[in-house]
């Protein structure tokens, strides 16, 4: 479960949904329902700024935030031009749209690297809101990375296939001892069925066995339509992990 | 897998005005440094000329010598002084006054600055050379004159004064 300690507020971000947690004394999330990730990280924001909170980390679902695996180039030496390379790869390894920007994380010229990718000009928007309003962001990262780090420090070990369902899509993450062979995100929320078949797909394409593979979603999670949206205290961004039958 | 410290926060780069005020930190921090080795340098340096000057300090201080100069024609003056206070004379006058048979000065060498008179003599007999003598002291508290050599030459036959001696007188 995220602290809401050092990192200030938490703020989860999706398509048609924002929730937001530690904003008050209650430790309740409160969920708004939004007509764009940045429309509803401006209510975030106008809730944060209201409630005092200047410090807050954004946790954007798998739709806004999309992983891929990006291969070695040669030539390729530093890492502001591998930078490049993948922003200018990203549009097309992850269905976004127009100008990205890129975490590359530990990236080396010889290995392939997990790529993150996010629209560019929603970046610039939640950075903007933020200032407008006086948060210091804390953290701007993709929900799944949450889950994955759960999965990774279970005690049984690592699995080799994490499918991480958030509010808007579905995120496969396949590797092993430490590397990424696969890396996709699945947006909008692909049904059950559809889903299933995705994560068998990617169960035998990377050979791997259903014990080593896990499905994360979130803990408790409510239908975030905008009927049903209130304040609860289980859905709080956690993660909750299954092995795959 | 592992687990993936993602952040896509846009990175901070700072303003121009930032780079100048940095700079500006910088270069003052740099002076600062400098002149602050440059007084740390002067520093050991008066330390150093400190320890000197205690230590020329700790050895025993020599009395400087005082330097004699003697003044321009400080010689001849002397000379001119020793001569305006010499007796030569009454030395001299001494052997003018002075005559005994058969005893002859030839030749005269006068040291003023030495205070000596030599004076070469022919004589024929010893008696009458020193009696020669004798008569020169005539007149002073204490012996001036003095026979230095003599040398006789036997010529009784001719009657000639072959003999030779030298008298020195001294005040």
């Amino acid at each position: 479960m995220w602290s809401a300690g050092s990192e200030g507020a938490q703020v989860y971000l999706g398509l048609n949904a924002v929730g937001v947690r530690g904003h008050d004394a209650s430790g309740c999330a409160h969920w708004l329902p939004a007509s764009s990730p940045i429309d509803g990280w401006k209510q975030a924001a106008e809730l944060l700024a209201t409630a005092g909170r200047r410090r807050a980390a954004v946790s954007l679902t798998g739709a806004l935030m999309r992983p891929f695996c990006f291969n070695a180039v040669p030539g390729l030496q530093r890492w502001r031009e591998a930078a490049h390379v993948a922003a200018s790869l990203a549009p097309e390894a992850t269905g976004l749209v127009g100008t990205c920007g890129i975490w590359l994380g530990d990236w080396s010229p010889q290995a392939t690297s997990l790529a993150v990718a996010i629209e560019q000009s929603l970046r610039q928007s939640i950075e903007a809101t933020a200032k407008q309003h006086r948060i210091r962001l804390t953290a701007l990262r993709p929900w799944w990375a949450h889950a994955l780090a759960t999965a990774a420090n279970r005690e049984a070990g690592a699995p080799r296939l994490l499918a991480v369902e958030d509010t808007d899509a579905l995120t496969l993450l396949c590797g092993d001892e430490g590397l990424f062979t696969a890396a996709s995100s699945y947006a909008p929320l692909p049904d059950p069925k559809s889903a299933r078949a995705l994560i068998n797909r990617a169960m035998l394409g990377s050979n791997v066995p259903t014990a080593q593979a896990m499905h994360a979603t979130m803990f408790e999670p409510r239908p975030l339509n905008a009927g049903a949206l209130e304040s609860t205290q289980e859905n709080d961004f956690g993660v909750r992990l299954e092995l795959i039958e | 897998m592992r687990a993936l410290d993602v952040d896509l926060r846009s990175r901070l780069v700072p303003p121009r005005w930032a780079w100048l005020l940095e700079a500006t930190a910088l270069a003052v921090a740099i002076g600062a440094l400098g002149a602050l080795a440059w007084k740390f340098r002067q520093l050991e340096e008066l330390r150093a000329q400190r320890d000197r000057l205690q230590q020329e300090l700790a050895v025993s201080v020599e009395t400087p010598q005082p330097v004699i100069r003697n003044m321009p024609y400080d010689a001849s003056a002397r000379e001119m002084l020793a001569q305006a206070t010499s007796k030569w004379p009454a030395m001299l006058e001494a052997l003018e006054s002075t005559k005994v048979m058969d005893v002859v000065p030839v030749a005269i060498e006068i040291a003023p600055a030495e205070r000596w008179i030599r004076v070469e003599i022919k004589f024929s007999e010893y008696p009458q050379l020193l009696n020669y003598a004798d008569e020169l002291n005539v007149g002073f508290k204490r012996p001036q004159w003095g026979l230095v050599q003599a040398q006789g030459v036997a010529a009784k036959a001719t009657g000639a004064i072959t003999s030779t001696a030298s008298l020195l007188g001294t005040w």
